[in-house]
């Protein structure tokens, strides 16, 4: 990406803030007046600054975008459950995205190994301060954002400032810790969750607890191995492997249970996505909960594919299996087994929590339209996270990638089908129609990842482009159809 | 018997630019074949085609006188390959990726892999995660040579290693990958470290820029070219007149060159321009890759 | 014996093998009935690919020079055939064509030269019989 596409990215996200009112703008012109003095001036401190929002404008953008999202909701006309999710979005993401925006570009330098330059340079401090600055301002502007719009359930109020705040007061440390290891990173990262959780269980918050809940889950998810591992001098990986996941590891051969290992992470955060649910059902927060888990389950959903192929990309273990194995029988190995464990971890088990639960929100949300759902993340996450030719993965990591990959798709997920449902009416005939549009759109991305994986064309970006405005112009069709033949009541 | 590897007019192109441009080679089975060049001279996307890694552009590439592309289970389960970076699931011990590798593979040569182990003292219990760069590499070679292949791809295998771990490499891949059946075990190696692999290549092929610039047999090479260096008892005459390969140096009574194919002419050029003293020496395949590249 | 490989000498490797395997006859290093390495074992030695030493063992069996018994190894047999003379003589060949040129270097005229090899030639037997037998290798 060039420095100027950067800047455009960077305007494009604030523009909705900057014509929001006053009490947003003034963050907004602070960072719009460091997008363009990076873009223009020519000193080392617009050299840094641009280097900065290189590093960040992946999440630094999505979570502007999402924070801002609670405006759209009343902008776009709502309708049930979708616009149910639209308006919740920017409350729940805010347990995750001011975290990722700050830490994410000091992972990128940690991956990279320029984080060293740092440690070794005079004017480190200075330069930790101008990368601590930027992501505060941001994580401030988002909070300006969500709080602008009211909170569907006070429970998510609280979740909100809990993720702005947790990212804010663990960042500095970060700063701090980071050294060329990623042992203390791992111990930062985790400690306030040690740390609050024994309050919250005596003070009997069950919105703390929750958002630390989440906060943990989201953490050990996002952030790369190479952190994880290590912390509190534990081997994480290990600690975090669930017992099911072994057994079944054990009994299946080899090949097979080393795929269930590299997708036994899909499993906790599914897991953990439970938990969270039940956290937030015992403490009176019924309403959020399903959604929270559908979020969480969406992510792991669209994570695992992400896992089959980048995760083992990035470990360098795919193209061992590459060289021995055709490569139609790999792509069939990990998709299947990623899919298996996905209908299983976000389908099945959610399904049965929540239908033990007795929850109304559980028949809104009917079994077979959520594992239709689950599908759709997943194939989606497939069509994006495989790559023809196996080359390690350009961004960040692989896991933080396919984790914003994930959120940027419940978004678009969310507004597609906002804008479907409301072109179609309301009955039946519509729920029939996003069915057609969701198989259709699995189908075609399955066959994406397949052509660009098995047979490797010159240009897999132009295929995509392609099936994406085939899937487009396929959603379209059925929309008109139904609109004909069933007119809205 | 048709050649084991056969890749005709090859050419890789990636949107970023074409990494290999119109490149054929053969290598006939039980031979070491060299691939030399600079980095982003083509070596590795070669490689890579004929791993299967990457879809040719265009041009033939066929293994054991099949085509990659459209034979793929019957050439990958006669190929092995050691990358520059051996990656490793970090849980799995060492046994366990000895496990997961011979569940991929149709033939196992137990045998060779518990000598391997033993050659190596490569630990069963531990996990990858704690290997040594060095370790990781001989692991990947146990995995790859135990499998009993018959074309063995080493892409800069040895490169990062210490002295130690270099030899005891390059002594496996001589002593136990060529011990089976010496007539059908080929090595294809992509290397740096030319002077290590110098008495293992039969032959070499030296990329620049994504074509072959030299292709030619080791022994060979190093008989056509041969420095000489001769002293005279007044100043060095000027010109030579045979092919040289390189700008004659002269410098008062000494006159140094590389000549091409031309060694006896030119030694008795020498002693008739009445040099008084005449060192010849032949090129080492690292210094012919330096002047071909 | 210790087996050399110099690779700037510009002779193919199996061929020094050859040269190295059958000067070592001629000067004793290696008797008739002496067992020579396995192509594994001095492949791995030397570094060398193991078709380079089976071409060298291959060359010597079929000069005559050494056996290949099957599952033992080769053997040296060729100390009687009337190939040792002709190879002695080659391989002084060289060295005297080598000491000749030098000699023109160096403007040492033919008589010098041949009283400086009958003088070497003196103290080398002198040698030989104070020490009972044959030293040189």
């Amino acid at each position: 990406m060039t420095a100027s596409r950067v800047s455009w990215w960077w305007l494009l996200s604030l523009l909705p803030v900057l014509a929001a009112g006053p009490t947003r703008a003034l963050p907004a012109v602070l960072v719009l007046g460091a997008v363009v003095f990076a873009a223009r001036a020519s000193s080392p401190l617009a050299l840094r600054l641009r280097k900065e929002l290189r590093l960040a404008v992946l999440p630094g953008t999505l979570l502007l975008v999402c924070s801002g999202a609670g405006a759209w909701a009343e902008v776009l006309p709502a309708s049930g459950a979708v616009a149910g999710l639209v308006e919740t979005l920017p409350w729940v993401l805010s347990l995750v995205l001011p975290t990722a925006a700050l830490l994410l570009p000091m992972v990128a330098e940690y991956e990279r190994g320029t984080l060293t330059s740092f440690f070794l340079s005079p004017l480190g401090a200075r330069a930790f301060a101008e990368k601590f600055a930027l992501g505060a301002s941001l994580v401030v502007l988002s909070w300006l954002q969500v709080s602008a719009s009211d909170a569907p359930a006070p429970e998510l109020w609280w979740l909100a400032l809990g993720g702005h705040v947790l990212a804010l007061a663990t960042a500095p440390t970060w700063f701090f810790f980071a050294r060329k290891e990623g042992t203390s990173l791992g111990l930062v990262t985790l400690t306030p969750f040690f740390v609050a959780t024994p309050i919250g269980f005596l003070a009997g918050r069950g919105p703390v607890l929750a958002a630390l809940a989440l906060y943990g889950v989201v953490m050990l998810a996002v952030l790369p191995k190479a952190v994880r591992r290590g912390a509190l001098g534990l081997p994480l990986d290990e600690a975090l492997s669930l017992p099911g996941a072994r057994w079944a590891a054990r009994l299946a051969p080899p090949v097979i249970s080393a795929e269930l290992t590299v997708q036994r992470d899909v499993l906790v955060l599914a897991l953990l996505g439970c938990v969270a649910f039940a956290g937030l059902f015992f403490n009176g927060a019924a309403q959020a909960a399903p959604m929270a888990l559908f979020l969480l389950c969406a992510l792991a959903a669209s994570l695992s594919p992400a896992l089959a192929f980048s995760e083992s990309a990035r470990l360098g273990t795919l193209e061992p299996l590459l060289v021995v194995l055709p490569r139609g029988a790999v792509f069939r190995l990990k998709a299947l087994t990623s899919l298996g464990v996905t209908l299983l971890g976000c389908g099945v088990v959610p399904l049965a929590l929540m239908g033990a639960s007795e929850l109304e929100g559980a028949s809104v949300i009917a079994a077979f339209s959520w594992l239709v759902a689950m599908a759709f993340f997943w194939a989606v996450g497939l069509a994006t996270s495989v790559h023809g030719a196996g080359v390690a993965f350009a961004m960040v990591s692989a896991w933080a990638a396919a984790f914003l990959g994930a959120f940027v798709q419940v978004l678009v997920f969310a507004l597609v089908s906002l804008a479907v449902g409301s072109a179609l009416g309301s009955g039946h005939s519509r729920d029939g129609a996003m069915a057609v549009v969701f198989f259709v759109s699995i189908g075609l991305a399955v066959l994406v990842a397949w052509r660009r994986f098995v047979h490797q064309p010159a240009a897999p970006a132009r295929l995509a482009v392609l099936a994406a405005g085939l899937s487009v112009v396929v959603a379209a069709a059925v929309g008109a159809l139904s609109a004909l033949t069933s007119p809205a009541s | 018997m048709s050649p084991t590897i056969d890749v005709q007019d090859l050419v890789v192109r990636y949107p970023r630019g074409e990494a290999v441009k119109g490149l054929s080679l053969t290598v006939e089975p039980g031979r070491c074949h060299a691939l030399f060049g600079r980095n982003g001279a083509g070596k590795t996307s070669t490689l890579r085609a004929l791993l299967g890694l990457v879809r040719p552009t265009s041009g033939q590439v066929k293994l054991f006188g099949l085509d990659v592309t459209q034979h793929e289970a019957e050439v990958k389960a006669r190929v092995a390959w050691v990358p520059d970076a051996p990656g490793f699931h970090p849980w799995m011990t060492v046994a366990e990726v000895l496990g997961y590798a011979a569940a991929l593979r149709t033939r196992w040569n137990l045998a060779l892999q518990e000598h391997l182990l033993t050659r190596f003292e490569l630990d069963l219990s531990a996990p990858t995660s704690a290997l040594s760069k060095g370790q990781k590499t001989q692991l990947a070679l146990v995995c790859a040579i135990a499998a009993d292949p018959e074309l063995l791809v080493l892409d800069e295998p040895t490169s990062g290693l210490d002295p130690l771990v270099r030899r005891q490499f390059l002594e496996a891949v001589i002593g136990v990958f060529q011990e089976g059946d010496p007539a059908k075990k080929t090595i294809l190696v992509s290397t740096h470290l030319i002077s290590e692999f110098e008495g293992v290549v039969d032959g070499f092929t030296v990329l620049s820029g994504g074509r072959a610039v030299l292709s030619t047999e080791a022994d060979v090479a190093r008989a056509r070219y041969c420095r000489l260096r001769a002293w005279f008892d007044v100043d060095a005459p000027l010109g030579v007149p045979m092919k040289t390969v390189k700008p004659v140096s002269r410098e008062g009574r000494m006159l140094e060159f590389i000549v091409d194919a031309e060694t006896d002419a030119a030694r008795g050029w020498l002693t008739a321009q009445g040099a008084v003293r005449i060192d010849a020496s032949a090129l080492s395949l690292e210094e012919i890759f330096l002047l071909a590249a | 014996m210790r087996w050399l490989v110099d690779y700037h000498s510009g002779v193919p490797v199996y061929l020094q093998l050859v040269q190295q395997a059958k000067s070592a006859m001629a000067t004793g290093t290696l008797r008739d009935g002496d067992q020579l390495p396995s192509v594994r074992v001095l492949a791995e030695e030397l570094k060398v690919n193991r078709n380079t030493v089976a071409k060298a063992w291959a060359e010597l069996e079929s000069e005559g020079v050494i056996e290949n018994r099957q599952g033992s190894g080769c053997f040296v047999t060729g100390s009687k055939t009337p190939l040792r003379r002709a190879v002695r003589n080659e391989r002084l060949a060289q060295g005297v064509d080598a000491l000749i040129i030098q000699a023109h270097h160096l403007q040492v005229t033919d008589d010098d030269l041949r009283a400086l090899l009958d003088e070497g030639l003196r103290r080398f037997h002198q040698t030989r019989r104070a020490s009972g037998r044959g030293e040189l290798t």
